[in-house]
């Protein structure tokens, strides 16, 4: 009875610490902004060893913001800011939000898109215009990002550049992918000088400018050809294909689903991937060690029903236990 | 006047061209009263026939005078007092009849002279028929003064034409005494001031004094009608002129003393005037009070173009909208010198859009806005034009563009 006692509880406490581990990440996880993972998915991220990082919203905030602000005249730099903001808050796009953040909304009035030029109407029944440089006639300029000439009462103001809006820790996050050995490659449909300025910034080696969805998908195939274990990162629609060739989908429709696409994110995922997958290696054999020691007590005869009890019971806690630490301690990014 | 003359002793050839114009009487007449028609005032209209018959019956009898025939006075003087009574009657000044008895006796004079030279007429004859028509035209026109004098007297007794006289008295800028002499032969009580309203009419529209109080004077005056009360009935009759015509737009003068009703019978059609112009608000009663400003400063509207010219040179090469913002801004900042953000909140603008308004207005008039002088008359100025701007007149702008080409 005592065998059977001890023999039941070393079962049990076997079954939960291969199962504990996914439960205890999925607490964590949904702490750290990780909505969903699918059951299969922790293996895999712990496997993960190349993150593909689609630019948007990863290792930037997803919004394009204003990096330069350039009047003609330095005393126009309010005016500058003022008109051309309150102009594009009655335009659509991100290029547009970037420009509105400038300033508060205006009187706007005769608003119209003027396609491939930019956008024009009255503020406060001043008539402005932003856009392409060229398009108000004024000369052309080199600044990584967009470039945007603003025009008022029919003279030009300045310049403004937009863009990407890079997230703060965004160079921290990526040092804790590539210490655990993952490595990042931004993938970008910006021009190569700025997603090389981008991938700069936080500190990402590998990157590839202007590539298409079709090419990102030749991408995973490439990089899973050379071995490694890769993870897609994006919420473009158009990323579906690649996402689906690659080992792991974050961000997409399937997959793993995220608040949001920070890299930290993506980082925290790899850690408690691991975490699940060291758990799940250590709980097992942990927990039986207290029914190994009720056994051996029971061999020599100083065993007894409630001591094997008391076994069984140790049993299903040091499996929990073993199982939650590995996964609780997985902000170490360490390799399991 | 019922003698008959003698013969006035013409010389012979004089009396044979008097012959000669006897046939002719009535198409002279009839072109001399053609010309009188264009040469007197509106007001003779539909004196034609009168006319016609006071110059025909003048003619044949000077001519009949001058034959030596039997000729008497009897139809044609009561004929020219029938005149002078009728233009008293309506209130016509008689200065009319003189100056159509001047103008046909030069038509008429004219043609004998023409005749004269045509007949090799001697100068002695010409003299003597000269003479004789001096003599005759003098004693019709004071058969018209005869007329004109009864016609007068009978006009005293008519309380509406008495008043009618009135009211062009008082228009007219006549004299303290001349006014309370009219006013009492109206039967009308002089008040102290009188409220002054200039009424424009529509659509056939007429008020009759019968749908006024008896306070109250009213004439057509052209360009609009009149209507004049004591102050503390302005509000009853301002009802009863909308009630008689509800289209019509009426400007209502503050009171003013007798002596100043010309000077607020112009103001309240200037008052008008800048409806239409659109710098007075359109409203239905038109307070001249609450604008006084508007109605001072385009006293002078060509005083006020050539300093719009003059003032704001720097502004020309801005466009019609630039224009029309910079000096609306600049407007209010005179009138109040506030912070952007209270100018703002005035013009319903961002503060940032007057900051900016304010450095261009600092680049295109520099050094002049520190020029009290200046100051002051772009005030002035601005006050008086910005309106018309806003409204969408910037006449002052064009023409100055197409005299500098």
């Amino acid at each position: 009875m005592e065998m059977f006692v001890l023999v039941a509880g070393a079962v049990a406490a076997y079954v939960l610490g291969l199962g504990f581990p996914r439960v205890v990440a999925g607490w964590s996880g949904r702490r750290r902004g990780i909505e969903s993972v699918p059951r299969s998915s922790w293996a895999v991220a712990a496997r993960v060893d190349t993150v593909v990082l689609d630019r948007w919203g990863t290792v930037t905030t997803g919004r394009l913001m204003v990096t330069t602000v350039d009047p003609l005249d330095p005393d126009h730099l309010r005016n500058l800011r003022w008109f051309a903001g309150a102009l594009e808050h009655e335009a659509e796009g991100p290029l547009a939000r970037a420009v509105a953040r400038l300033s508060p909304r205006g009187r706007v009035t005769d608003f119209c898109v003027v396609p491939g030029s930019g956008v024009r109407g009255s503020v406060d029944r001043h008539p402005v215009r932003v856009g392409r440089p060229s398009w108000l006639g004024m000369a052309d300029r080199t600044d990584r990002g967009t470039v945007l000439g603003v025009e008022l009462d029919g003279r030009p103001l300045g310049y403004l550049v937009v863009g990407d809006e890079p997230r703060k820790d965004a160079g921290a996050s990526v040092l804790r992918l590539t210490s655990a050995g993952v490595t990042p490659v931004l993938v970008s449909d910006d021009g190569s000088r700025e997603t090389e300025e981008l991938a700069e910034t936080c500190g990402i080696e590998r990157w590839h400018p202007e590539i298409a969805a079709e090419k990102r998908e030749r991408l995973v195939a490439e990089l899973q050809e050379q071995g490694r274990v890769v993870a897609f990162v994006s919420s473009r629609p158009e990323d579906a294909e690649a996402q689906a060739v690659a080992d792991l989908a974050v961000g997409g429709s399937s997959g793993v689903r995220l608040t949001d696409l920070d890299v930290r994110r993506v980082a925290e995922l790899i850690s408690l991937g691991r975490g699940v997958v060291l758990g799940r290696r250590w709980a097992g054999p942990v927990a039986l060690v207290p029914a190994v020691a009720g056994a051996a007590l029971a061999i020599l005869g100083a065993g007894s029903i409630p001591l094997a009890a008391g076994c069984a019971l140790l049993c299903l806690v040091t499996a929990a236990v073993a199982a939650a630490i590995p996964v609780a301690r997985s902000g170490n990014l360490s390799r399991a | 006047m019922t003698q008959t003359h003698q013969s006035p002793g013409l010389p012979g050839s004089a009396v044979w061209m008097l012959k000669s114009l006897e046939g002719e009487v009535r198409p002279i007449a009839r072109k001399i009263t053609g010309h009188l028609r264009e040469g007197l005032p509106a007001e003779t209209e539909g004196f034609e026939e009168l006319i016609f018959t006071a110059v025909h019956g003048a003619m044949s009898h000077f001519i009949d005078l001058g034959l030596g025939r039997s000729a008497p006075y009897i139809a044609i003087d009561d004929h020219f007092r029938k005149v002078g009574f009728k233009v008293a009657a309506l209130g016509q000044d008689r200065a009319i009849v003189d100056q159509g008895i001047h103008m046909a006796t030069t038509e008429l004079w004219d043609e004998l002279r023409r005749r004269a030279v045509e007949n090799e007429l001697s100068a002695a004859a010409l003299n003597a028929l000269n003479e004789m028509m001096t003599t005759y035209v003098e004693h019709l026109t004071s058969q018209v003064g005869k007329g004109f004098e009864a016609g007068t007297e009978a006009r005293d007794q008519d309380n509406d034409v008495a008043r009618a006289r009135l009211i062009d008295r008082m228009l007219s800028g006549a004299s303290a005494d001349e006014i309370e002499v009219q006013a009492a032969l109206g039967d009308w009580t002089l008040p102290e001031k009188v409220t002054v309203m200039a009424v424009e009419l529509r659509d056939g529209e007429r008020i009759l004094s019968d749908a006024l109080s008896a306070t109250a004077l009213t004439r057509r005056r052209e360009p609009t009608q009149v209507v004049m009360c004591p102050p503390h009935d302005t509000e009853t009759v301002t009802k009863q002129v909308r009630a008689a015509a509800p289209k019509a737009r009426v400007s209502i003068c503050w009171p003013v003393p007798p002596e100043d009703v010309p000077a607020a019978w112009r103001w309240a059609n200037r008052a008008l005037a800048l409806v239409n112009a659109r710098v007075i608000p359109a409203k239905p009663v038109i307070d001249c009070l609450a604008y006084r400003t508007e109605i001072w400063l385009h006293a002078e509207p060509v005083m006020r173009r050539q300093l719009a010219q003059e003032l704001l040179e720097p502004l020309l090469a801005e466009s019609a909208n630039s224009r029309e913002i910079l000096t609306e801004t600049l407007l209010v900042w005179l009138e109040t010198r506030e912070s952007a953000p209270a100018i703002a909140a005035v013009l319903g603008v961002h503060p940032q859009t007057i900051r900016y308004r304010w450095k261009r207005i600092n680049e295109l008039f520099g050094e002049s806005l520190r020029d009290p002088e200046f100051v002051t008359q772009l005030l002035l100025l601005l006050k008086a034009s910005v309106p018309l701007w806003v409204a969408g007149d910037q006449s002052d702008f064009d023409r100055y563009q197409q005299q500098t080409g």
